[in-house]
This record gives C-alpha cells, sequence and structure tokens, in this order.
C-alpha cells in the first residue's frame, strides 16, 4: 500500500520534472531584476504593513507590557498581514496566467509548440504549475511575519494554516482563471483587462453588496431582532453562507469571527428562534470545497480548449 | 504530389497559391478541407503524433523566447520532443556546430541576428533528429550571405539522407539545390518534376544567342525567313561584335540548319549558343498560362 503510494507519488514528481514548459517558465521568470523587485516588494509592503499596526496599536493604548494588548497586537497583526497577502496574491496569480497561452499565440511559438509532442495537458499543467511555483515562493518569503505574529499571541497556528489554505486555494483558483481566458480569448490584454475586472467585483463586490444590503434595509425597518418567520430565517442564514463563502475575503473574516465567537474552526451555528440554531460549516471549508471544484473545471475546460485549437 | 526519401523539393508559387497551407497540412497543423495526405506514411489527420515525430518545421517567422539562451532554447524543445538528459547533452552542442553557433550557446536568443536566429531555428527542427524536414521561406529576409549558409546547411542536410520540402520565393535558390520542384497556382500543383524535365516541357522553343564581327544585314535577313524562328531581339548592335538573341522552335536539326545557313550566308559568327531556360522562365510561363501548365503537369 506504501510502496504503491510512494510509487505514484514519485511519477506524479517524474512527470512535473519532466515538463519542459515548468523548467523554460521558471528560468524566464526568474531572471533578470523583474522577479527581485516584485518579492522585493511584496514583502515589504507587508512588513510595513505589519509595522504600521504594531507602532499604531502601541501609541494609541500605551500598555506595552499587559499580555493581552500583544496578543490582540499578534491577531491584528496577522489579520492585517493576511488581508494585504490575500488582495495581492489574488491579483498577482491571474497576472502570472492570464498571457500563458495567449502570449505563445502572439509570439509565435504556438504553432512551434503544437508541432512537438507536447500534449496540450502538460502545456496547461505546465504553465499552471510554474505560475504557483511562483506564488509559493513569494508566500514562503513571507513566513517570518507571520512568525512574527503568532509570537506575539493571539493567534493559534490552525488559524495560521487555515490562512495559508486559504491563500494557496485562491491563488490556484485565480491561476486557473487566467489560464483559462488566456486560452479562451487568445489576447493577452483582453484576457488581463477581464481577469481583473472579474476578481474586483467577486473580491470587493460581495462584501460591498453584503455591507449596503444591511444599510438599505436598515432604515426600510427592516430589523433582524424582530425575529421574521423560521424559515425566512433559516433561508437568508443560508444565502449568506454560501454567499459569505464563495470570497476568499469574506470567508476569512466570517471563518474567524466564527472562531472568536464559537471557538470553532469547523463547525458553527446561529440562534435561529428559542433553541433551535442554524448549524454551519465554517465558510473556509466551503470555499475550500468550492475553488476545488472550479479549479478542476477551469482547467479541465483549458486543457480542452488548448486542444482543440489543435485540431 | 509526392516526394521521395532523399529528395529536396522546391514548392514554389505566387503569393497566396497555397504553399504555406501546404506546409502546414503537412505539419499538422491545418486540417486538409478534403482528403488527407501522409508524411513517411503516416496520416497527418489521423496519426498526428506520428508526424510530428517524423518531421522538423521551420515556418517563416521566428518563434523566439527572448529570455533563454540558445542553449536553453534547443533544450527546451529538446524536452519537448521527450529526449532523454543524455540525447540532449549529445545532440545540442553537435547541432549548434552544425549552424555555426557553438560559440553562441550562451547568448540571449533576443541578441542574435536575423541570419543567426534563422539558423537557431533550423538547428530546432533537427533536435530530435526528423527524417523529414519542412521548412518555409527558410532564405526570407536574409543577406546574400546568409542566404548561402541556409542553402549549404540545406545541402549538407541532403547529404545526410534527411527529405527536405521547402518552399522559396528566391528561384535562384530552388534551381540550385533542388532535385525536383512543384510549381503551385491558386491552390492547385500544375507542374512537378525536375528542373530539367519542366524545362524541356513547358518551353517548347529554344532560345538561341548569336555572336558576330560582321554581316549584321545578312544575318538578320536569314533569321527573319527561318521558319521557326521568333522573337529576334538586338542584344548589341551598335558596333561590332553584334549579338542578337531569338526563340526558335524546332529541334536539334533545325538548330543545325540555321547554323549552316548562316555560315553559307557568310556572316562572320563567332559564337552561336542555345540559352538554358531557367527556373525564372518555367515559374513565368506556368503561373502566367495556367491553361499551358495543367496541360504539362507531370506526375511524378
Amino acid at each position: 500500500m506504501i510502496t504503491q503510494a510512494v510509487k505514484r507519488l514519485y511519477s506524479v514528481y517524474h512527470w512535473f520534472s519532466r515538463n519542459p514548459i515548468i523548467e523554460k517558465e521558471l528560468r524566464s521568470r526568474m531572471r533578470g531584476l523583474r522577479t527581485f523587485i516584485l518579492i522585493t516588494l511584496f514583502v515589504g509592503l507587508i512588513s510595513i504593513s505589519a509595522g504600521a499596526v504594531l507602532s499604531l496599536l502601541s501609541y494609541t493604548t500605551g500598555q506595552a507590557g499587559s499580555l493581552a494588548i500583544w496578543q490582540r497586537s499578534g491577531l491584528f497583526v496577522f489579520s492585517t498581514v493576511f488581508l494585504i497577502e490575500l488582495a495581492l496574491v489574488c491579483f498577482i496569480a491571474p497576472a502570472l496566467t492570464s498571457s500563458a497561452i495567449s502570449s505563445e499565440i502572439e509570439r509565435q511559438t504556438f504553432d512551434l509548440l503544437r508541432t512537438t509532442l507536447l500534449t496540450s495537458t502538460r502545456l496547461v499543467l505546465g504553465k499552471m504549475s510554474s505560475a504557483l511555483a511562483f506564488l509559493m515562493l513569494l508566500m514562503l518569503a513571507s513566513i517570518p511575519i507571520y512568525a512574527m505574529a503568532y509570537t506575539l499571541g493571539g493567534v493559534t497556528f490552525p488559524e495560521i494554516l487555515i490562512a495559508w489554505a486559504l491563500l494557496l486555494w485562491s491563488a490556484v483558483f485565480y491561476s486557473t482563471l487566467g489560464i483559462w481566458l488566456s486560452a479562451l480569448l487568445r489576447r493577452t490584454l483582453l484576457a488581463t483587462v477581464i481577469v481583473y475586472v472579474f476578481i474586483a467585483l467577486f473580491l470587493f463586490g460581495i462584501p460591498i453588496l453584503i455591507l449596503g444590503t444591511l444599510l438599505l434595509f436598515e432604515p426600510l425597518g427592516f430589523n433582524f431582532s424582530s425575529e421574521p418567520p423560521i424559515a425566512v430565517l433559516y433561508l437568508i442564514y443560508l444565502s449568506g453562507w454560501v454567499i459569505l463563502s464563495s470570497n476568499p475575503l469574506t470567508a476569512a473574516i466570517f471563518s474567524e469571527v466564527g472562531w472568536l465567537n464559537n471557538q470553532s474552526l469547523i463547525l458553527l451555528e446561529l440562534p435561529l428562534s428559542g433553541n433551535s440554531f442554524f448549524y454551519y460549516l465554517s465558510p473556509w471549508i466551503p470555499f475550500l470545497l468550492l475553488t476545488s471544484l472550479g479549479t478542476f473545471f477551469l482547467s479541465r475546460s483549458t486543457i480542452r480548449i488548448v486542444h482543440r485549437q489543435d485540431q | 504530389m509526392q516526394v521521395q526519401p532523399g529528395e529536396i523539393y522546391g514548392f514554389i508559387g505566387p503569393n497566396g497559391a497555397g504553399k504555406t497551407s501546404t506546409i502546414r497540412i503537412l505539419c499538422t497543423l491545418l486540417a486538409p478541407t478534403a482528403g488527407d495526405a501522409f508524411v513517411g506514411g503516416y496520416s497527418v489527420t489521423h496519426q498526428r503524433r506520428e508526424v510530428r515525430a517524423l518531421i522538423g518545421y521551420m515556418p517563416d517567422f521566428f518563434g523566439i523566447y527572448p529570455d533563454l539562451t540558445v542553449y536553453e532554447y534547443l533544450a527546451f524543445f529538446a524536452g519537448c520532443y521527450e529526449l532523454s538528459a543524455k540525447d540532449k547533452e549529445a545532440s545540442i552542442p553537435a547541432l549548434l556546430e552544425l549552424v555555426d553557433l557553438a560559440s553562441y550557446s550562451d547568448l540571449a536568443v533576443e541578441k542574435l541576428s536575423r541570419g543567426m536566429k534563422q539558423r537557431l531555428s533550423l538547428a530546432r527542427t533537427l533536435i530530435h533528429n526528423p527524417q523529414v524536414l519542412i521548412l518555409d521561406e527558410p532564405a526570407s529576409g536574409l543577406d546574400p550571405r546568409a542566404r548561402v549558409e541556409i542553402r549549404e546547411l540545406l545541402r549538407e542536410l541532403a547529404s545526410m539522407g534527411k527529405t527536405i520540402f521547402f518552399t522559396s520565393h528566391i528561384l535562384s535558390d530552388v534551381s540550385e539545390i533542388c532535385t525536383r520542384i512543384g510549381i503551385i497556382d491558386q491552390g492547385k500543383l500544375i507542374a512537378s518534376d525536375t528542373p530539367a524535365k519542366l524545362s524541356q516541357l513547358l518551353i517548347q522553343t529554344r532560345k538561341i544567342r548569336i555572336g558576330l564581327l560582321n554581316g549584321a544585314d545578312m544575318a538578320h535577313q536569314v533569321l527573319s525567313n527561318f521558319p521557326g524562328v521568333s522573337s529576334l531581339t538586338p542584344i548589341r548592335d551598335g558596333a561590332p561584335p553584334y549579338e542578337y538573341e531569338f526563340e526558335l522552335a524546332g529541334e536539334l536539326e533545325d538548330v543545325a540548319a540555321l547554323h549552316r545557313q548562316l555560315v553559307e550566308a557568310n556572316v562572320a559568327l563567332i559564337s552561336f549558343r542555345e540559352m538554358e531556360n531557367n527556373l525564372e522562365e518555367i515559374y513565368l510561363r506556368t503561373t502566367r498560362n495556367p491553361a499551358l501548365s495543367t496541360d504539362v503537369e507531370t506526375p511524378s
């Protein structure tokens, strides 16, 4: 059983290590000042944000010695760093892949690749893997900042792991979205514009929509505490849960809120009426499931599009 | 149309005639609207992977990754053809040597001159040691020296037993190195044979040039009266030696009879030679007069 698993793992490693696209992409990407500058800016921005949060907290509280303050500082630093990194990853990931296929067409190298023995699966997965490898490098570069937040306290190790899973899954999903648009539209500029509009709407549009809905309903006299019928409340909670779970930003925030309120990272509850509760999975779990599904279907569709262009 | 193993087959025709489309079909990049084509016995529509393993394709554009060095560029394509690390290490230096780029292996591809890029492209097409090379305008846009270099390379590759199928607008290159030539016009193959046979079949008059020291008027009179002589053109007629060119529709016996008549008319002949009909002439005639060329199509 274990031997089989090791053999399978080795064959996957072998498949990836023999993919010329990965080697070429990484070689091209790591060459020159561009990457060095990008990593420096990425880590610099996160470090400055963490430093600013710490300075602001110590300035406003003035109780540098209190354990509670240190813990709160840790949580603030962690939250700030995570949210900034999430936004950066969500915007960098598609930038790395929205030209993946279209640039080959624009550079007139696509036909050359098509006449080789390279399959569309190897081409697409090679492009995706190299983009992800680079994103992983960015995420690894930010580890010391997370370590600092962890040392300050207020953040548990599972929280950090979940935050990293959200980052990684977001990176994978948005990379796949970028490469899918690149293959579909065959033009880098168009693919980049569309992917950014989509991400901006998706990442910030949903939180703004939720906030807007709440602000709109309040003056109209809709009071959530006036106990509407249980079915209506159930539907509101359910749709809210689905919407929150589809966005990395809201999934992260409400998972953390759930953790602070319920002390659970898996199953959370909201009161419906009397003794009945609305039980739901912490939003990070459905987010991972949804993005896994999205990634699977988008990558399969990309491979098909590239394969069709080769017919 | 058939191209035999070891041949250098030149494929010529006006712009838009269908040369690149033919090449793209042969390279499995374009599906034929009807029928099929075979490379090494493999169908380009049904056995594309086998065809791809057998051919080396060089398009009329470079298709370069500017960030890579010359060596890395070839190593990348070697990977695309699933060559082992050992084969890569053996073939890349040998290829760079063949295309005379060995001293540039660490140079970024974007820094190469146009001629060098063309030679690198040729090395790329050879990376997996294909049996058939399909080259679209390999000498296009090159200076005379680079053109000669590419021509020599093609000759060398043919001597190594490769089958070369290429298109070109430079007819002198085609006539110089091709064992057979195909002429395409408006999507139709209108002639396909060796340059000598094409010339024989397509041009039914002989072009003759004579030189004389005196007796220009007499020569003119003999030529005008000789049956089958046409297109009499003075090449040099101001002062001796005079030179005339004309076409003669006839056999070798007619050529000899004309020569005899000129001598008997006391024309001081200093030269009398039949000009070779070059590829340019064949090309112009066939593409100018499709009816003629269709009649003389020479399936091989």
